[in-house]
């Protein structure tokens, strides 16, 4: 039925999401952020080649003149979020209204339009390709214009990210559109100071089925192991702390000893497992099962301290990917992960 | 001296030439029905191959009008049945229509004058300013001290008084510039010396003027400013008032540094160049090269040709024709190595080298250019030389944009295949739980040694160094934990000093990856970027390592992958269906995967046998059994490589006695070794099923191996092709049109392409770009390099392929010498009248009579005219087949040799008539019959012939010029290369033999090259710049409203050339079929097809949509008359002034 294929976001994944947005406004920095419009949907918003007539693009392009004149240059970028109701549908499912679209704005010079245009689809594939699991899954599917369109003033392409037989998701929308006679929509060449009349590459990503893309993503993997594969920077959780507690009489002092670390981590900024922030085990079958539903909540990395680290410092950090762990030393706690989380 | 004339027919019988065919069936061309003299352009010959028509004939052959003996009646007779025998229906091709067209009148009585005539009247003012330079005995003395002034100054030849000037006063030029390597590809001096004065030239840069103009802005803001951009204000003036004439030794470099021949118009500069006057005159074959660099002592039979050549350096150049005193070569060092800097303080002595090279250079010349002329003594030949060597390049801001996006697709591909190859190493990374890696087939003999981080010994007394944290936190709570644990970080100084990688990890692991930047170095600016760059995991993996292939779980023939040190690549394929006694190898899995095979099964009862004769507990008994084992194993092996019928190749190595390691096959041969099966030339296996994961699971294989085939062409070529030095014009430069409001934002430049105009002992041009740019794949990463050429606006390029032309100078030598007749011998036919289409072209019908494919045909066919023998035909065999066997290529190559090239038969010298039958004799035969008779071959017989096969025509003629003394090519007369037509005896003959046949095809294809090269310039005059050519293709600048006329100039070039060709072997008649291109490109951009979109990866677009370049025309014969304006060519306003 219907029903079946709808998707809503839990907490998690809710936090995923949120990771994502501020991935995405990380991408392309130099743009000027125009913030949230809460307008509510028109239905010229979208279609895909007539946004240039919206009031949202026309109130956008104000802003820009007047809150960002350093800005106000060809080429140039935009991005804003909004929300919008209903959501769009793809051939695996349907996310729960209402969504957020993310939208980028390139203004460029209309004789480097098409240049522009493939450069940025090379760049958003790659942009998706390293958060993936498995970056062959992206193609660039160009988008069939109708006879009506001129290619030399329409163009667009999807990035879409398949599933095998089961089907493919769109996670980005490229459009280019060619504004022609509007005296108002003019900015200056950023090198020749010439007034020219930009072309606009807008990039929409609707973040809730993105976000339900990725996830997918991160689960067909074809390995044996039943981990969840997020990519380290963008996990909810990145790490998290297990004790294995073989004497009793230690265990207050290794509970302290994962309290600090918790403390540690937490203070460096990385995103630590919920809860108590660490979980302690009895012996090896029990860690095996702990590591194994960290794995399926795809925590990338997990500390191991033993009996062992309350003498020497010397603990263990094993990785989700490899399955296997490397002894490290408490002192190169939190620098040795941060370098890790880095890029 | 046996001339055809009209005369000496004019009592026998004549017979109309022109025989009425049957009805024309539809859609084909209409011939008219009577018969009427004067009325019919249609024609055709004794074996039906259609003629060009009468009244291009009648231009083009004046004194030979169509005639036809009683004799050859007779005789096409016998040619038609000899066809018919090798599967040739001479009714089954369909005639062309006729074309009408006015040529200019000849200039001379025939085609072969006419030719003679206008290659002397385009060298001539050439040879006007090299001749004097060659006769001149002693040049202007050098001057004593060279002037430090930027530009060039010339030197009186009495006083050696210095004077700047513009440019050289003189016409006649040597020449040699310098360049500083380390400062880029810039001109930074430069000498020339006329037969009236001396002149220098320096580079502003090094006298640190500043250049008078602005720098120009060439291009757009992402230009990669890695790369240098050149402009012609950094180059050497040499004015723009044409004829020039300019000599140097390799002096396509030096052109490369001169300003004006980056200009979209021509100025009539040519370059005459002793390195390849070197190649014509002693050129010497890539073994004789090798000889030649060798440092051994040469082979007695080598030492003739050794002393009639040398490599193509100046100085090897100079001490074979002149001796004396080696030249130095050691100041150059400071233009290799040193900087501008460098070059300043020593101006005076290395102007004087730059000055010395210019005078050997004349040396050179003096001795050389004599022995050039008497050799080649047909004008076309300079004529071609000199036109080669000004290739030219029109480019704009595309390219830029090309290189650009070529490399950012390469990297984007890279990352993707280390990120596969990353996961799937990270994957394997568990296999060391439980040792799982044991049972992994291609991943057990890798080292899985793991590294344990440990704590020193704390010293006794003294208590450890404090390790002081930044911050405590922020709470009491934090505070007191952090208190607690002081004594843990305390323990940092026992740490090892150098931390172990990834303690924990397989150590194969640990090899791909990098060590994290350590805490110490965290504030060192320097190394910021290395640290930007780290990240966790394999990050140093790549498809070059040893590892890839494991990873990817790559099998061949189903057999998974294995490597050994000592033979590189190969597989195992299991010989024993049980593991016992196997001790590393997971031979268990290996069965399950692949069952011993038939082949190896009989071996496994021997082999099981001799480990029971190893297991005998005398060491001493066991190290013999051992040896004894190894070899009844190899014997053994003898009977099981015929029943093994697998590519694998036999290496004598058995592993853990269970499995036999087989080599992968290398191109080379199977004595190399494979070092990495993700190589270029294992990419196409990856579609045969060949090669393949051996894990279905692992799509990532797959991938690896299509990005592994995207990348390899820019990989190979990209250095080569972001090294090309590109000239961008500034506005100034430019013609007018293009300098209009609307082509502000493109720039405009050009590449002279570095052309060696005759660079091989065939005398090809060679280029190392440009020349050996593959065609447009969509599989290739930055293979729309050709299509980046592009003609700037208002200009076309304008060119053709000449279709097939090697097989046609092969056939038609072989026609004219064993006919007399177009198409009368298979090759003949089949080359003029076959069609792919029907299947009666020679590549389908040899494809059909071996069975293989046609492509794979038409590939052995080719080497078997440029000389190739039967074994290399077996070995191209294997390679595009890799299952067939040995003795399955052996049979083929067999059967395809005796259809086509025939068998070797020996006939009796005269004095033998008496004692012997006269008949053909095998070599067999003929070599027993001359050892009964003690004496050597050649005394009894005749030099052997080819016999019965489609070309033993063609082949009988190729060795009967390449056996002459003095090889001569064909069409030019031109002369093999000394260094081939040493004597050397008969041994020394057979050994170059293929050499020499594949030379007078292959220069014979050169000659055919500067003839057209010659008309063309004759039709169009100044109006058609020459752009390029390489194989049988040719290219033109052309104006665009003169495109159209320029098309068809090639068209009538094409005609005119072949004519000249076939007259001067003695017929005097055209098949239509090769009289004219089957199209010529009329384009504005450098493709192979005018139609071709060039989508590759890194154009994913197309030239269209991508780049905004539409499809060019492509114009027949016909087209290109009617858009020329007419048939008149005589009435083209160039062409009547004259």
């Amino acid at each position: 039925t219907q029903d079946d294929n709808k998707l809503e976001l839990l907490g998690h994944g809710r936090e995923y999401a949120k990771l994502l947005q501020q991935h995405w406004l990380r991408l392309r920095p130099l743009a000027a952020h125009l913030g949230d419009t809460s307008e509510s949907s028109s239905p010229s918003d979208l279609q895909r080649f007539s946004f240039t007539l919206s009031q949202q693009f026309q109130a956008n392009f104000t802003k820009l003149l007047e809150e960002h004149p350093r800005k106000a240059k060809c080429p140039t970028l935009l991005k804003h979020q909004s929300t919008f109701s209903p959501a769009r549908s793809n051939p695996l499912f349907v996310t729960k209204s209402p969504v957020t679209l993310l939208t980028t704005d390139f203004l460029v010079e209309p004789h480097r339009a098409l240049e522009h245009f493939y450069n940025m689809q090379r760049e958003s594939k790659i942009w998706w390709m390293r958060l993936s699991s498995n970056p062959s899954r992206y193609r660039i599917v160009p988008c069939d214009l109708g006879d009506d369109l001129s290619p030399k003033n329409y163009q667009a392409i999807d990035i879409r990210s398949s599933y095998g037989d089961a089907g493919e998701v769109t996670v980005e929308e490229l459009s280019l559109v060619r504004i022609e006679d509007d005296k108002d929509f003019r900015l200056p060449d950023a090198r020749t100071g010439d007034s020219m009349q930009p072309t606009v590459i807008r990039s929409v990503i609707e973040l809730e089925a993105a976000t339900c893309a990725l996830l997918l993503d991160g689960c067909d993997h074809g390995r044996d192991a039943q981990s969840l594969l997020l990519h380290r920077n963008l996990a909810p959780y990145q790490c998290g702390i297990t004790c294995l507690e073989s004497e009793p009489e230690l265990s207050e002092d290794l509970a302290d000893l994962c309290l600090h670390l918790k403390h540690v981590i937490n203070h460096a900024g990385l995103r630590l497992c919920q809860g108590t922030g660490f979980a302690s085990t009895k012996d090896d079958s029990q860690l095996t099962e702990q590591l194994l539903d960290s794995d399926m909540l795809g925590v990338p990395y997990t500390l191991v301290l033993n009996d062992q680290t309350l003498k020497n410092g010397l603990m263990q950090l094993r990785s989700r990917d490899t399955r296997l762990a490397e002894t490290i030393h408490i002192s190169d706690v939190p620098d040795y992960l941060l370098n890790i989380f880095k890029n | 001296a046996s001339k055809v004339t009209p005369e000496r027919y004019a009592s026998s019988s004549l017979k109309i030439y022109r025989r009425v065919r049957p009805p024309p069936k539809v859609n084909k061309p209409k011939k008219p029905e009577n018969n009427v003299e004067g009325q019919s352009e249609y024609a055709e010959n004794l074996v039906k191959v259609q003629m060009i028509s009468r009244n291009l004939h009648a231009q083009l052959f004046p004194q030979a009008p169509r005639s036809i003996s009683e004799e050859q009646v007779a005789s096409a007779k016998d040619y038609q049945d000899e066809l018919r025998r090798h599967g040739v229906d001479i009714e089954s091709c369909a005639p062309v229509p006729d074309v009408q067209l006015k040529l200019p009148p000849l200039r001379g009585a025939n085609i072969e004058e006419h030719f003679y005539n206008i290659a002397k009247e385009q060298v001539q003012s050439y040879e006007d300013l090299l001749l004097p330079l060659v006769q001149c005995e002693e040049l202007p003395k050098r001057p004593k001290r060279w002037a430090f002034f930027a530009g060039w100054t010339a030197y009186d030849p009495d006083n050696g008084t210095a004077t700047p000037v513009d440019q050289p006063l003189e016409k006649g030029l040597i020449f040699d510039v310098e360049v500083c390597v380390n400062e880029g590809q810039a001109p930074v001096l430069a000498t020339a010396v006329s037969n009236k004065r001396w002149y220098s030239w320096v580079s502003p840069r090094l006298t640190k003027h500043r250049v008078s103009l602005p720098k120009t802005e060439p291009l757009d803001v992402d230009t990669d400013t890695e790369r240098p951009h050149y402009s012609p204000d950094e180059l050497i003036p040499l004015g723009t008032s044409g004829p020039g004439l300019v000599v140097g030794h390799n002096v396509c470099y030096d052109r490369a540094r001169l300003k004006e021949q980056y200009l979209i118009e021509d100025t009539g500069t040519r370059f005459v160049d002793t390195m390849s006057l070197h190649m014509c005159v002693s050129g010497v074959t890539s073994y004789q090269r090798a000889m030649l660099k060798s440092k051994k002592e040469p082979a007695p039979e080598d030492l003739g040709w050794l002393e009639q050549s040398s490599l193509n350096s100046l100085v090897e150049v100079h001490r074979l024709y002149c001796g004396g005193e080696p030249l130095s070569k050691e100041p150059r060092n400071i233009f290799v190595e040193g900087t501008l800097e460098q070059v300043r303080q020593s101006f005076q002595s290395l102007t004087n080298y730059c000055a010395g090279d210019v005078e050997a250079t004349h040396r050179v010349l003096r001795v050389l250019y004599p022995m050039y002329a008497e050799r080649f003594p047909h004008p076309a030949s300079l004529a071609g030389m000199l036109e080669m060597g000004s290739a030219y390049l029109p480019v704009n801001s595309n390219w830029e944009r090309y290189i650009r996006e070529a490399q950012l697709t390469y990297e984007d591909l890279s990352i993707e295949a280390k990120y596969h190859l990353g996961r799937r190493a990270e994957e394997a990374c568990s296999l060391l739980l439980d040792d799982q890696y044991r049972q992994n087939l291609w991943l057990w003999d890798e080292d899985w040694s793991v590294q344990e981080l440990k704590l020193k010994q704390p010293p006794k007394r003294k208590p450890l160094p404090r390790e002081e944290r930044q911050d405590h936190g922020d709470t009491a709570e934090q505070r007191r934990l952090q208190a607690k644990f002081q004594h843990l970080y305390d323990q940092r100084s026992l740490l090892p000093v150098r931390r172990p990688l990834l303690p924990g990890y397989p150590l194969w692991y640990r090899k791909l990856c990098r060590k994290p930047p350590s805490r110490s170095k965290r504030d060192d600016d320097i190394l910021e970027d290395e640290e930007e760059s780290w990240s966790p995991g394999a990050s140093e993996i790549s498809t070059g390592m040893q590892i890839a292939p494991k990873l990817l779980s790559l099998c061949w023939e189903g057999y998974p992958l294995h490597y050994e040190r000592e033979q590189g690549w190969g597989f195992l394929v299991p010989f024993r269906s049980d593991s016992e006694g196997v001790d590393r190898l997971p031979m268990d899995q290996l069965l399950v995967r692949c069952p011993v095979p038939e082949f190896a099964r009989q071996c496994a009862s021997k082999a099981e046998s001799d480990l029971a004769l190893d297991m005998l507990p005398s060491e001493l008994e066991q190290h013999m059994g051992k040896r004894e084992h190894y070899k009844k194993l190899s014997q053994k092996q003898q009977r099981l490589e015929t029943q093994y019928q697998g590519s694998g190749v036999w290496s004598n190595k058995v592993l853990e006695d269970s499995c036999f390691f087989l080599k992968l096959p290398h191109k080379n041969g199977p004595s190399f070794r494979v070092g990495n099966p993700l190589s270029k030339d294992f990419l196409n296996k990856f579609s045969d099923n060949v090669l393949s994961s051996g894990d279905p699971s692992c799509q990532a294989a797959a991938r690896v191996i299509d990005i592994a085939r995207m990348m390899s062409y820019w990989r190979n070529n990209r250095d080569r092709i972001m090294g090309q030095m590109v000239v961008w014009l500034n506005s100034q430069q430019l013609p007018k049109e293009l300098n209009g409001e609307n082509f502000h934002h493109i720039s405009y430049g050009a590449i002279c392409p570095q052309v060696v105009a005759c660079g091989t002992l065939t005398r090809r041009a060679m280029e190392p770009t440009w020349m050996t740019a593959s065609n447009s794949r969509p599989d290739r990463l930055g293979s729309e390099l050709r299509s980046m050429v592009q003609a700037p606006p208002g200009y076309r390029l304008v060119g053709a392929d000449v279709d097939s032309q090697e097989l046609w100078i092969a056939s038609v030598l072989g026609d004219a010498y064993a006919c007399g007749e177009h198409g009368a011998t298979p090759l003949g036919w089949m080359t003029l009248s076959g069609s792919k289409s029907n299947g009666s072209d020679m590549h389908s019908i040899t494809a059909k009579a071996v069975g293989i494919s046609r492509d794979h045909a038409k590939v052995i066919n080719y080497a078997r005219i440029y000389g190739a023998g039967q074994l290399f035909a077996e070995t191209l065999l294997r390679q595009f087949n890799p299952t067939f066997s040995a003795s399955e290529a052996k049979a083929k190559a067999m059967k395809m040799f005796s259809i086509t090239k025939g068998k070797r038969v020996y006939r009796l010298r005269e004095e033998f008539h008496d004692e012997l039958e006269d008949r053909p004799y095998s070599s067999y035969e003929a070599s027993r019959l001359a050892v009964q008779r003690n004496r050597v071959l050649t005394e009894v017989f005749h030099r052997p012939n080819w016999q019965g096969g489609t070309e033993s025509a063609m082949f009988n003629r190729l060795e009967e010029i390449a056996t002459r003394s003095q090889p001569q090519t064909p069409f030019l007369g031109g002369r093999l290369s000394r260094a081939l037509e040493a004597e050397g005896g008969p041994d020394q003959e057979q050994r170059f033999l293929p050499t020499r046949i594949n030379w007078v095809v292959q220069s014979g294809a050169v000659d055919f090259l500067h003839l057209m090269l010659v008309s063309m310039r004759w039709l169009m005059g100044p109006h058609v710049r020459f752009c390029l050519s390489f194989h049988d293709e040719l290219r033109y600048l052309v104006k665009e409203e003169l495109s159209p006329k320029a098309a068809l100039a090639m068209h009538i070039t094409n005609l005119m050339t072949r004519s000249f060709c076939v007259s001067r072997i003695g017929l005097k008649d055209l098949p239509m079929s090769v009289a004219f291109f089957s199209s010529v490109e009329v384009d504005t951009v450098l493709r192979k097809e005018c139609t071709m979109d060039c989508k590759t990866p890194s154009n994913p677009h197309g030239l269209r949509i991508g780049y905004g370049i539409q499809p060019g025309q492509s114009l027949s014969v016909a087209e290109a008359i009617e858009k020329a304006g007419g048939n008149d060519v005589s009435q083209w306003a160039w062409i009547k002034q004259h």
